[in-house]
């Protein structure tokens, strides 16, 4: 009986300490957490982008819950989430304008001609180190899924050797952007469907020669424009997103197909 | 017991299968096209423009400031344009287009029609050298390009004990700075005692590698009759000509790591740019043509070529007969840390110490496999790194602050790579870490 | 300006370009073929048992190997000699009359446990080799431990190996035993640890050809030797001869093959000086105060687990490196 006694008392004493102890600690240092932190971070998609400007889903709900304020909205998240979160707070749920990112290039394979083989490591600032270019459009989409591969939600793909993107998946958080050393990425508002797919600013005649799809700087589109939504600065077309009513005379009046409409891509009811 | 540096380094093969060909010269090409950004530093301030009149030794391109080099025109000519171009090496940069006034004529014509300059060595200061050397936009024709001025105004808390001149050319197939040593020895030493004054009498080393015996014959002699200048003879290694390697092995200092060559009281200079700073006092010339190897094994009679700066590689193509349609590799410089190119248009810059052509058998394997830890990488290194982890490390884009130095210290020579079994591109992934940990700055 | 009138494209990849004639497989294959010295002795000493459980380990590893190929997200060379050059190793770890699901079990666990599971050829801890070893000798130890007698060609009798003697029956037993029959291999064993004078003549060309360095093999086998010594010295009629200990078991296949495999060995000199010395000190401490008469491998896998701590702790000296003043 003896034998059973004793370890049951050592352990048990044991026990009786450790948790003595354990709850002290748990009194003593006890910080104390909003638990709408944990909610707030729960609603948030989590896929810790930083397109809100924090370092991660939980310090934006950190700073939501301490500043009780939503004028920074989380640019991923939908409209629904943003209204629980809202309700959450007891404020006015606010959504940013949808942004999605858009790449200024057309030059695939067919359009653009392969300048030379590259075998380095497949990485579009590793090819950067090598050379400015693979294709004869010195300004063109590299092709080496570096963004590919800094997109968090799967929204782009390697087609013909430039990137495309999934306007849907695209949640605008904007972490593309600063992955490409081309700098051809760039955001522009989802319901905005018309771009100009170039971002080349030679002179018109050796663009043509390098790409089929370039804009040559021929300004027919910003005199076909009608609301002052288009211009053309160092030979290459740039689009007021403000201005622009999607009438797509631009896209008409372009020699050179470098204006492109996203008809496919978006909800209808966006437009 | 020949000196040279003891931690890692490989021994490619020589290849030197130019070294027995003198320096030819060339005709003056149908157009130049000449790069304003040939140097490390800010890029030039093109001063001309489209039907600007030129002679040789105009100032094209001027500098932007300390750490910037001049840019002149090699020939006399008329300006066409002013266009971006791909460069050697594959960076697209604006390039001046010149028509020459007398295309086909003979380069040695040219530079027969120059004056001689007689100088007072011991009469000129440090600063009117310095001064000198900058407008003439002399930069470091070893390869690296950086603007030489700079290199020889160490800030005044460096004393400068020794001046070391770089005549190793350790990579394969490059001999232009051994023809120089043979054929212009006598304007080499002119142009080492200029420097010998700037610096104010301290002794001078030329170190050259072994495989240049003759070199050394000739060079050995001509220091007799100077004081305090020598030879060292050095052995056959790569890379034996890298600056740090080089001060170990002649002087046996380390540089520091994150240092530079002054900081243990030194400063190397290459051969061809000493020449260059002969040329600039005793022929009032700058920076204008330099001597190129041509090789590889696609060339039938590999030579060595005094060639205009803004030469096209078509007239290099040309005259050496080379059949384009099985160049599969173009390298500028060395096969160890030369640049490869995709246009045969694209000119011959200050830099540009040899164009190598080579075919199919020379492509790399293209596959990158898993490393094995088999350690090939941390033994040829020549700055002692741990090659295999770094690269590791780097393409798990895993940069701890422990290893940021370690990267930085990486000259690039391509040892590891040379040696690795499994074809890593160790160097570019170096390259790639040193991005990195910039662009997080 | 055109950029080129030509139809090829030009290759444009980081500098250097050009490249050593040494590639993975060469290594692989290199180092299987100087292994052949020591297979050859043991088919001599074992008949045709031995080629059997080569043939079987070899088939089966490479075999793994392409079956996970199939599979796997990340891609695999299974003809890179890897496999092979594992197969061939965990044969010299087994007895010749091991039974072919002995040696299947033991290939699966090598390449899949050994190496896939950690990401492929190169990123292992353990060696594959071993741990399968290992893991056959605890779940099977019957079948690892019935050796078969030097000299027949039939697998009928079944003997101890010299140091299953020395740990079940002392130093006396082991009065009769000559040092040279245990040098060329007539003695019981697996495959591998009989003949480390064929060892020998393989290691030499790795050596020479640089594939593995002095230092390992040379540590560990004189740590053996001299722990053992200082122990014969204290009482030569507990302990065995430093030499008896450097001879039997796998210490030679273990300090030229096991311990100096390239992925699961340091990086860094004064990390190999440490592994050897640990493989080394753990072996003797395992033979003599631990219940297993063979402690090589145990000491290999135990020293594998701290080459990432050695790596990061006892870096080479860089060039330039300057003492702070």
């Amino acid at each position: 009986m003896i034998e059973i006694l004793i370890p049951g008392l050592i352990l048990g004493g044991f026990a009786l300490i450790s948790s003595t102890g354990l709850f002290i600690a748990a009194k003593k240092f006890y910080v104390y957490e909003d638990p709408r932190i944990a909610e707030v971070t729960g609603l948030l998609p989590g896929a810790n982008c930083g397109g809100c400007g924090f370092a991660g889903c939980a310090a934006y709900a950190d700073y939501v819950v301490a500043n009780n304020t939503l004028n920074k909205p989380c640019p991923v998240a939908d409209d629904e989430t943003m209204s629980q979160i809202g309700a959450l707070l007891g404020l006015a749920a606010t959504s940013a304008e949808k942004k999605v990112a858009s790449l200024m290039c057309k030059g695939t394979s067919q359009n653009c001609k392969l300048v030379t083989e590259y075998t380095g490591i497949e990485d579009c600032w590793a090819a950067m180190l090598v050379n400015d270019t693979t294709k004869a459009c010195s300004f063109s989409c590299l092709g080496l899924s570096t963004c590919v591969r800094a997109c968090a939600f799967d929204a782009m793909r390697i087609e013909e050797g430039i990137v495309v993107i999934d306007d849907e998946k695209c949640t605008g958080c904007g972490m593309c952007i600063s992955s490409c050393p081309k700098n051809i990425l760039h955001m522009r508002p989802k319901n905005k469907i018309i771009t100009v797919t170039c971002f080349n600013t030679d002179r018109g005649a050796e663009s043509r020669k390098a790409c089929a799809v370039a804009c040559i700087g021929c300004m027919k589109c910003e005199k076909a424009c009608e609301d002052d939504a288009i211009h053309v600065n160092n030979f290459l077309a740039k689009i007021d997103y403000i201005k622009c009513t999607l009438c797509e005379k631009c896209v008409e009046a372009c020699p050179t197909n470098a204006i492109e409409i996203r008809r496919i891509m978006v909800d209808a009811e966006n437009v | 017991m020949l000196k040279t540096f003891k931690k890692g380094g490989i021994h490619p093969p020589e290849e030197k299968i130019s070294a027995d060909q003198p320096i030819t010269c060339g005709e003056i090409p149908a157009q130049l096209l000449i790069p304003v950004d040939q140097h490390i530093g800010k890029p030039c301030e093109i001063i001309v423009e489209k039907g600007s009149v030129v002679k040789r030794g105009d100032l094209v391109a001027k500098s932007t400031g300390f750490i910037s080099s001049n840019v002149h025109s090699p020939v006399d000519g008329k300006v066409e344009k002013i266009v971006r171009f791909p460069q050697l090496g594959g960076q697209i940069r604006n390039c001046v287009l010149v028509t020459p006034e007398n295309p086909g004529i003979s380069f040695q014509e040219v530079l027969n029609n120059e004056p001689e300059n007689n100088i007072d060595i011991d009469q000129m200061t440090a600063e009117d050298i310095r001064k000198t050397i900058n407008e003439a936009g002399i930069v470091g024709m070893g390869g690296a390009g950086f603007p030489t001025h700079v290199k020889l105004s160490p800030p005044p808390d460096k004393k400068i004990e020794a001046l070391i001149i770089n005549g190793a050319e350790c990579e394969p197939y490059i001999t232009s700075d051994h023809r120089l040593m043979l054929e212009k020895s006598k304007e080499i030493l002119k142009g080492i005692a200029i420097l010998q004054q700037l610096f104010g009498g301290i002794p001078i080393y030329i170190g050259i590698e072994s495989n240049k015996a003759n070199a050394i014959e000739v060079m050995e002699r001509e220091c007799k009759t100077y004081e305090n200048i020598s030879v060292v003879p050095l052995q056959v290694k790569y890379p034996q000509g890298g600056e740090k390697q080089l001060i170990k092995a002649v002087l046996n200092r380390e540089v520091p790591s994150k240092g530079l060559p002054m900081d243990v009281g030194v400063v190397v200079q290459n051969v061809a740019t000493v020449l260059a700073i002969h040329d600039v006092f005793y022929h009032k010339r700058p920076l204008l043509e330099r001597v190129v190897t041509i090789s590889g094994n696609l060339v039938k009679h590999p030579g060595n070529i005094l060639l205009p700066i803004g030469t096209p590689v078509s007239y290099v193509i040309n005259k050496f007969e080379i059949d384009t349609e099985k160049v599969r590799v173009m390298i500028s410089g060395g096969p160890m840390m030369g640049k490869t190119s995709y246009s045969f248009e694209s000119p011959i810059t200050k830099t540009t110490s040899a164009l190598l052509f080579f075919d199919e058998s020379r492509i790399l394997r293209r596959q990158e496999n898993p490393c094995i830890r088999c350690g090939s990488c941390i033994e040829a290194c020549p700055m002692g790194l741990a090659v295999a982890q770094l690269t590791e490390m780097i393409k798990a884009n895993n940069i701890a602050t422990s290893i940021k130095d370690s990267i930085m210290d990486c000259i690039e020579c391509g040892s590891c790579t040379y040696v690795c079994p499994a074809d890593r591109r160790l160097v570019h992934w170096m390259r790639f870490g040193k991005l990195m940990i910039k662009r997080e700055n | 300006m055109e950029a080129n009138q030509v139809n090829r494209l030009l290759i444009m990849d980081s500098s250097p370009q050009g490249r050593v004639v040494e590639s993975t497989r060469r290594i692989m294959y290199t180092v299987s073929l100087t292994l052949v010295p020591a297979l050859a002795v043991s088919v001599w000493i074992f008949g045709w048992d031995a080629l059997r459980v080569i043939v079987l380990s070899s088939l089966f590893c490479v075999a793994t190997e392409a079956l996970i190929a199939r599979f796997a997200s990340y891609k695999i060379d299974y003809m890179d000699g890897s496999a092979l050059l594992t197969g061939i190793l965990l044969a010299m770890n087994l007895p010749a009359n091991s039974p072919w699901w002995i040696i299947f079990i033991g290939s699966l666990v090598a390449i899949v446990i050994g190496k896939q599971v950690f990401g492929g050829l190169g990123q292992n801890i353990f060696n594959p080799a071993l741990v399968a070893r290992v893991f056959l000798l605890i779940s099977f130890p019957v079948e690892l431990t019935s050796w078969p007698v030097p000299g027949q060609k039939v697998d009928a009798a079944t003997g101890a190996t010299p140091l299953g003697i020395l740990k079940t029956e002392g130093v006396g037993a082991l009065a009769d035993t000559n040092l040279a029959d245990l040098a060329m291999g007539n003695m019981g064993g697996s495959l591998g640890e009989i003949s480390a004078i064929a060892l020998l003549i393989g290691a030499a060309y790795m050596i020479y050809k640089r594939y593995i360095t002095w230092e390992v093999p040379i540590l560990f086998i004189g740590t053996v030797f001299v722990f053992a010594g200082i122990f014969w010295l204290i009482d030569p009629t507990q302990y065995a001869s430093p030499a008896f200990h450097v001879l039997t078991g796998s210490v030679f296949l273990g300090a030229f093959y096991m311990a100096t495999d390239m992925v699961t060995s340091p990086l860094t000199y004064k990390g190999k000086l440490i592994f050897g010395f640990g493989c080394g000190f753990f072996t003797i401490v395992i033979r003599i105060f631990g219940s297993y008469p063979e402690g090589v491998s145990f000491a290999i896998l135990l020293m594998n687990a701290m080459v990432p701590l050695l790596d990061k702790y006892l870096p080479d000296k860089k060039f330039g490196m300057v003492k702070n003043g």
